[in-house]
């Protein structure tokens, strides 16, 4: 399979992303009338619409649809650059972001702010109102790692493999401690920690975005930059070494970056998983394994897929909704198997 | 620019308003209900034409099954109910996401919470402030005299064959496949006891808790309700051991839809009745 020539490729994945946009903006459970739309679309922009808006078009549409929007844009895109530079630190396919710990730390936090928060935790609730959900899972969340990260590395030096296996201890630690509460949850509480696991960009709203974005942001500009680096990891740690990488420093930012940007994303959606692990390989068939095409590819590709699922969640069962997680391993399982069946596939897998 | 849109919001919103509560007047509404027993207290005041959607929890009258389904109460999503031009949105302080309802207030519409309180005077507090925004008082304030009539009658006739110590009560929530559960304190089935004059065996702990049958017999319950979620289920035969308890030797066990049992809506008289002759002493 020959690798799609990149200037084609951004064009591409640029105009999809514009026409994804635009499409999820006009789409929605509300039916709103093409004249409406362009009135909303004249008064953002400063002009005078040519007629009144009706108050729930305008709400819906700048309010509801456009940080939702741009949520899922950045939550996608953060996902799924963090997946790529995970599975190039760790040179293994598997890998994915949840592997060093942020997910389920963020899951342990979330779920006991949802169990506690009325009894134990109750004044920490109190005193954070609604922040207190995402900001207990962002510090689960990078505490997690920092254990991880501090289990793997001796005298200054990271092992991957036993920050992998350090990986899955805490993550049976944090995952017992979910469980335990669980346990402990009433009827509501099992309900609301269910869907926390399944995702949801439903709660989006512009004073969410400007609290998360620097998180998610940074990572994405910074990321690309450790490109050439990950490029050495592929031919092994000391090669990388030895073509003037610092190898030690490399892992700590790509550990801090994807805890960051992961930690954010989670701690205001809940989980979304699949999007880490199948949209870097997908691209890895599509642009190779080059990590200066790969890790921007990533973002865009994930920006792109995670709002049309976003989109399906909102339209499918209207006026309900659908958890985004569900609709992303719904989607996402039967794909990436479609991937592992192809042919091309083994032959193109250089990781 | 930002301020404009602002002003312009508010003073559209408040057209909206002014609006909306026009069309409220004139019998117009469309009205959301996010809570089982608000649908059914809508339903007892004849003002189903009003509902154009329910939250999942919403399965009585079996018509309510029909109409448009906004979600489960705790997930919530603000433009789908947006998408039903609702006027109003009655739901209890148990609904959310929080951030949700905030939404859909910004947007101009009328969301009223009505505090989930599982007592009597709380069914009657829910049901006439639910009368009086859907104005229909004067229905509301029978339904109140009818409730209240039967249930003193019923009282009374609890209280003829009183029990010497209150009895001890076993409340069990069959859950089809989730397994059954028995409801200690801080439940709806809690106040039910309570209602009825019994003690709730499991009171060390707060919520539902997975059945042990070795714990049962253990608390020697008198009677045992059984809520049925499902309709059918045969909790007696999965639980051999609960044969051993006085309630199963002397035949006081009760078996009924959960939402029936536990609703807290215009059916708690029928909820009492049904229960009442486990409770009496001589039969």
């Amino acid at each position: 399979m020959s690798r799609v020539n990149p200037l084609w490729m951004w064009l591409l994945f640029a105009a999809l992303l514009l026409l994804t946009s635009a499409w999820s903006l006009i789409t929605g459970a509300l039916d709103i009338p093409t004249q409406q739309l362009l009135n909303v679309i004249q008064q953002s922009l400063g002009w005078t619409p040519s007629s009144t808006i009706p108050i729930h078009f305008q709400i819906t549409l700048m309010e509801f649809r456009l940080p939702r929007l741009l949520l899922a844009l950045l939550v996608g895109a953060a996902l799924a650059i963090s997946g790529a530079a995970i599975q190039g630190l760790f040179r293994n396919p598997l890998a994915d972001p949840g592997l060093i710990g942020v997910s389920s730390g963020a899951a342990l936090g979330a779920v006991l702010i949802i169990v506690l928060g009325d009894t134990l935790l109750s004044h920490w609730s109190f005193f954070a109102g609604r922040w207190a959900l995402p900001i207990t899972a962002f510090i689960f969340g990078l505490l997690t790692t920092l254990i991880i990260y501090r289990i793997g590395t001796r005298g200054g030096y990271t092992q991957v493999s036993t920050l992998l296996l350090a990986g899955i201890a805490m993550n049976a630690i944090a995952g017992a401690g979910t469980g335990v509460l669980t346990y402990l949850a009433d009827d509501t509480q099992l309900r609301s920690l269910t869907f926390w696991s399944m995702g949801s960009l439903a709660k989006a709203s512009w004073l969410d975005l400007k609290v998360v974005a620097p998180f998610i942001i940074l990572p994405i500009v910074i990321l690309p930059f450790l490109s050439n680096a990950l490029n050495g990891f592929l031919m092994g740690e000391s090669v990388a070494s030895h073509l003037g990488f610092s190898v030690r420093w490399t892992k700590r930012l790509i550990i801090v970056l994807t805890s960051l940007a992961v930690g954010a994303a989670v701690s205001v959606t809940g989980v979304i998983g699949f999007l880490g692990l199948v949209v870097p390989h997908l691209l890895r068939i599509l642009v190779g394994p080059d990590h200066r095409l790969l890790l921007p590819a990533s973002a865009l590709c994930g920006a792109l897929l995670l709002a049309l699922a976003d989109m399906l969640a909102r339209t499918v069962v209207a006026p309900a909704e659908l958890p985004i997680g569900l609709i992303m391993a719904l989607i996402g399982g039967p794909f990436f198997m479609s991937l592992l069946l192809k042919p091309s596939f083994a032959s193109n897998r250089t990781l | 620019m930002k301020k404009l849109l602002f002003i312009e919001i508010f003073v559209l919103s408040t057209f909206l308003y002014i609006g909306l509560a026009s069309k409220a007047q004139a019998n117009n509404m469309r009205v959301v209900s996010i809570d089982g027993s608000i649908t059914e207290i809508i339903y007892a005041l004849d003002m189903q034409s009003a509902l154009v959607g329910v939250d999942t929890t919403s399965r009585y009258p079996d018509e309510a099954i029909d109409l448009p389904k906004v979600g489960y109460m705790r997930q919530l999503s603000a433009e789908g109910i947006l998408s039903l031009n609702p006027s109003l949105i009655i739901a209890t302080d148990e609904a959310g996401p929080s951030e949700v309802l905030e939404q859909l207030k910004v947007a101009g519409l009328e969301v009223v919470i009505i505090d989930n309180d599982t007592s009597l005077n709380g069914v009657y507090e829910k049901v006439r402030t639910i009368a009086s925004l859907l104005k229909a008082e004067a229905k509301g304030e029978k339904i109140i005299k009818g409730l209240q009539a039967n249930i003193n009658q019923m009282t009374e006739q609890l209280n003829e064959k009183r029990w010497v110590s209150p009895p001890r009560v076993m409340f069990l929530l069959a859950a089809g496949s989730h397994g059954t559960m028995i409801a200690g304190k801080n439940t709806q089935a809690d106040a039910m006891i309570s209602l009825m004059g019994g003690i709730n065996v499991a009171s060390e702990f707060n919520s539902y808790k997975p059945l042990t049958p070795e714990g049962a017999v253990q608390v020697l319950p008198d009677i045992i309700v059984i809520a049925d979620t499902r309709g059918n289920a045969n909790v007696l035969d999965s639980f051999e051991l609960l044969k051993y308890t006085p309630a199963a030797q002397n035949n006081r066990i009760v078996q009924a839809d959960s939402m029936l049992l536990l609703g807290f809506g215009p059916r708690i008289d029928k909820a009492m009745s049904t229960m009442a002759p486990a409770f009496y002493v001589s039969r």
